[in-house]
């Protein structure tokens, strides 16, 4: 056995077209990118579509990843977002996007719970949970729930500038509230 | 230039429309005012996936990730040539050339670190280019039993190299030495290099191989001077006449 590689060797042997770094990055990310594809999409025959899609761009475009932009992780879930919720739009070109229904979707109900497993993941969902009200859900209907800005204005009634605003001030105090934990 | 930290939020967490993320993206690449405050916004963005209850993956979609990558492998020499080894390795050996240097990819001192599908074909194609007359195997003596190279070189081409496979790292201060030996056994050194940790390592030799009779590589403590470390590997060469 070789000692456990680090993401950024993991990311360059990936460009060097290593399979094995594939699947050791695989191993490390694929069960938050597959969950975090579910959360957005709600349902598992497009997350795992997403997931396949995003891992394989990673596969072909590693030599393009930029190490002062981010680490492995962010870098790969970056790609599972963009591809989750590009494919929610699609899906959902005309959805009536009613208020009450956003916080339905399944993977609501067991969040709590689950993430509270793990610390560090406690302490973002910790984080997140600390905003107002209206700063959260701005930030989760944007990020999970795939809604652009003018529908998110729509959506909570207020102008596009209330929503920038609320994203604005909700991840400023995040940023605080995360930095002070470490 | 109209900077656009006013979107960055938005931008992070996805809520642009296409057209307008891409005209962030394109200000972000050549502003590194607003690019530094992006990173510190996508910090705390990469981190709400961590909010999300984990579910695992069905197994399956692991095989198919593999899988499809290492059709992507198995498709990718055929592609996009090295222009690089292209130009070196031209002419009667070039179907086979082309075979070994698509695998090894596109720079001189290039790491290989291979699919199992990769190294079936690099064996097949190391045992055809080994029967093309213009290169010559060097295999490891005792105690270095196991490792090699390839000197490989074409009668059009004055840059010959070494395709080693299974370099054992060297400890500090250590490196290998390729020689070049004349008939009347005076040694020159062509280059000096130090294992990279790969199973396969391509060499330059840096040399001409006219008015040499044998190649050698040797185990030395500096990169200059005469030859004083023992001898790795070595092999008796006819190079082709000028
Ligand atoms: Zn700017």
């Amino acid at each position: 056995m070789t000692a456990e590689r680090s993401d950024p060797d993991l990311v360059e042997a990936l460009a060097a077209r290593d399979l094995s770094a594939l699947s050791a990055l695989y191993d490390r990310y694929g069960r938050v990118a597959y969950s975090l594809a579910y959360r957005i999409l709600g349902e598992p025959e497009g997350a795992e579509d997403v997931v396949q899609d995003a891992f394989l761009a990673a596969w072909r475009g590693a030599g393009t990843f930029r190490r002062e932009r981010g680490n492995a992780r962010s870098w790969l879930l970056s790609i599972v977002h963009h591809r989750a919720v590009d494919l929610l739009r699609r899906k959902t070109a005309f959805r009536p996007a009613p208020l009450e229904a956003v916080g339905d979707r399944p993977a609501d109900v067991d969040t709590a719970e689950e993430a509270a497993k793990n610390v560090e993941h406690r302490s973002v969902r910790d984080a997140l949970q600390g905003l107002p009200e209206a700063q959260r859900r701005t930030i989760e209907l944007a990020y999970f729930g795939g809604y652009t800005q003018s529908e998110l204005a729509e959506l909570m009634g207020v102008p596009l500038g209330t929503v920038k605003g609320r994203m604005r001030i909700g991840l400023q105090k995040m940023r605080r509230a995360l930095v002070a934990l470490r | 230039m109209t900077h656009v930290l006013d979107d960055l939020e938005l931008y992070a967490t996805g809520a642009l429309p296409a057209e307008g993320s891409a005209a962030v993206a394109a200000h972000l690449e050549r502003c590194a005012e607003c690019r530094a405050a992006a990173a510190e916004i996508a910090e705390v963005v990469s981190l709400l996936p961590d909010v999300v209850p984990l579910r695992d993956p069905p197994p399956a979609l692991r095989e198919r990730i593999l899988a499809a990558a290492a059709a992507d492998l198995a498709r990718e020499p055929r592609r996009s040539l090295p222009d690089l080894l292209r130009a070196r390795l031209t002419s009667v050996a070039m179907p086979v050339a082309i075979g070994l240097v698509l695998l090894l990819g596109a720079t001189t001192a290039m790491r290989v670190q291979e699919s199992q599908a990769q190294l079936a074909l690099y064996e097949e194609q190391l045992e055809r280019i080994s029967h093309a007359n213009r290169s010559w195997y060097m295999e490891g003596v005792e105690p270095w039993a196991g490792m090699g190279g390839t000197l490989v070189v074409q009668s059009n081409d004055r840059r010959p190299f070494v395709l080693f496979h299974d370099l054992r790292p060297l400890p500090q201060g250590q490196m290998y030495a390729v020689w070049l030996i004349e008939p009347d056994g005076s040694w020159t050194r062509g280059t000096s290099f130090r294992a990279d940790g790969n199973k396969y390592q391509l060499v330059d030799v840096g040399r001409e191989l006219a008015g040499f009779d044998q190649c050698a590589v040797t185990v030395e403590a500096s990169e200059t001077g005469k030859r004083q470390g023992p001898i790795v590997m070595q092999s008796r060469i006819a190079p082709p006449s000028r």
